[in-house]
C-alpha cells in the first residue's frame, strides 16, 4: 500500500495536535514529577487534629520534610514559606504549607506545636506514626537517614537527621506535580504556584 | 565524639564563671544603635589572650590588630536548636582558621555544613573549623556553612543578642554578639 492522502492528513493532524498540546501546557520553573501522581499524607497536625492531604483538594499545597531539631535548613525552609505567604498576600488562602516531620520519635504533635506555629499559625506541621513514615515518604521519593546520638550533652541522645529537603508542589486536583531543589527561592516558586492556582 | 564536646562545655562553663558572659542576651547587651552592624563587636572588643587550655597545637603568630574582621553576626533560634551565621574577612596576608566557637547560652556550639545531593540535605561536621584565605572571606550562610547551637537557652530572644567567643589560629580570641533574628526572618540573605 502506498501512502495516500488520508495517511498524510493523519500525520499532519498528529503534528498539529502535538504542537497545540505543547503550546497549551504552561511552562513551570519547577521540575515536573512524571507521571503526576495522587499525593497523600495522613497524620496528626500540631493542633492535635487529624490531617489528610487529599481532603484539601481545591488548594495548592507546598509539602516538605524536616524535623524540629534541624539547626539550619528547616528554619531556613520555613522562613522561605513565611516569605512566600507574605508575597501571596490574600492568595495565601489557596496555598497550604505542609511541614512533615521525618523524626516522629522526638517530634510529637506537642513538640511540633512549639515549633511550626512560631513561624506562621497557618502552616501545618504533621506528625506521622513511625511505622507509617516510610510508606508516606515513598510517593515523594523522599528518604531519611538518622545520625548517631552524640554523647556528653544534656539533651540526651541528641542526633541529627539527613533528609530529602526538596519542595513538592501538589496541584488543586491533589496530584503531585512539581519538585524544587532545597535551595530554590521564593521568586522561582511563586510563578508556578500562581499558574496552579489558576488551573 | 564526646571529647571536643566536653571541651566546648568546659570552656563555656569557664566563660560563665569568669563572668565574661554576664547578662548575656539581655536587650541591654544589644548595641544602642540597632542599625549599626552587630559585628563591629570584633573591632570594639580587643582580642582576649589565647586560652591556656588551647591544645590545638597551633601557635598563633602575633597578627596585626584588625586583620580579622567579623561582620553580619546573626542567629536563628528555635525551641531546640539554633544556628549562627556570620562573615569573616581576612585583611591579612596569611590565611587564618576559625578553630572553635563558644556560646555560653547553648549546650554546644559546633561548626557544620549543610550539603545537598540530589535533594538530600546532609550535615557535614567541621571539627577542624573553617579556613579564611589570605585577603579572602569566609561566609557562614543559611543552607551552607554555619555554627550549630544545641539546646540554646535563649529561645524567643528575638531582637536581643547572644554572646559568642571565636577562636582563630592566628588572630586569637575575638568576642562577638549575634543579633537574634525573629523566627522565619532569615530567608533573605543580607
Amino acid at each position: 500500500m502506498k501512502p495516500g492522502p488520508t495517511r498524510r492528513m493523519a500525520v499532519t493532524a498528529v503534528a498539529l495536535l502535538l504542537a497545540l498540546g505543547c503550546k497549551g501546557s504552561p511552562k513551570f520553573n519547577g521540575q515536573a514529577v512524571e507521571p503526576a501522581r495522587p499525593a497523600e499524607l495522613t497524620g496528626v497536625n500540631w493542633d492535635g487534629r487529624p490531617f489528610r492531604l487529599s481532603e484539601h483538594k481545591g488548594q495548592v499545597a507546598v509539602v516538605f520534610f524536616g524535623y524540629t531539631y534541624c539547626p539550619d535548613v528547616c528554619p531556613f525552609t520555613l522562613a522561605k514559606m513565611k516569605q512566600l505567604y507574605r508575597r501571596l498576600g490574600a492568595r495565601a488562602e489557596g496555598v497550604k504549607v505542609v511541614f512533615v516531620s521525618v523524626d516522629p520519635q522526638r517530634d510529637t504533635a506537642a513538640k511540633l506545636a512549639q515549633y511550626v506555629p512560631a513561624f506562621d499559625r497557618r502552616f501545618y506541621g504533621i506528625h506521622i506514626e513511625p511505622d507509617a513514615l516510610e510508606a508516606a515518604l515513598k510517593p515523594f521519593d523522599a528518604t531519611v537517614k538518622y545520625g548517631l546520638p552524640q554523647g556528653g550533652l544534656e539533651a540526651e541522645g541528641f542526633y541529627l537527621v539527613d533528609h530529602t529537603a526538596n519542595f513538592f508542589i501538589v496541584d488543586r486536583q491533589g496530584r503531585l506535580r512539581l519538585k524544587f531543589p532545597p535551595n530554590a527561592t521564593v521568586d522561582q516558586m511563586l510563578p508556578d504556584l500562581e499558574k496552579l492556582l489558576a488551573t | 565524639v564526646p571529647t571536643p564536646m566536653k571541651r566546648i562545655l568546659t570552656l563555656c562553663l569557664g566563660l560563665v564563671l569568669a563572668g565574661t558572659a554576664s547578662g548575656c542576651g539581655t536587650p541591654a547587651d544589644a548595641p544602642a544603635d540597632k542599625s549599626a552592624a552587630p559585628a563591629s563587636a570584633a573591632a570594639e572588643n580587643p582580642a582576649m589572650p589565647a586560652m591556656p587550655a588551647d591544645t590545638s597545637g597551633e601557635t598563633p603568630a602575633a597578627p596585626s590588630p584588625g586583620e580579622i574582621e567579623i561582620q553580619e553576626v546573626r542567629a536563628t533560634l528555635t525551641p531546640s536548636m539554633g544556628a549562627v551565621y556570620l562573615t569573616v574577612v581576612n585583611h591579612g596576608a596569611q590565611s587564618d582558621r576559625l578553630l572553635r566557637v563558644e556560646c555560653s547560652v547553648a549546650e554546644a556550639a559546633e561548626m557544620h555544613e549543610s550539603r545537598e545531593e540530589k535533594g538530600m540535605m546532609t550535615m557535614v561536621p567541621h571539627p577542624d573549623g573553617f579556613e579564611i584565605p589570605a585577603g579572602g572571606t569566609l561566609a557562614l550562610q543559611p543552607g551552607g556553612k554555619h555554627i550549630m547551637l544545641v539546646a540554646p537557652r535563649m529561645f524567643a530572644a528575638s531582637g536581643g543578642t547572644i554572646p559568642l567567643t571565636l577562636h582563630f589560629a592566628r588572630a586569637g580570641t575575638l568576642q562577638a554578639q549575634a543579633k537574634v533574628a525573629a523566627l522565619g526572618e532569615g530567608a533573605e540573605r543580607p
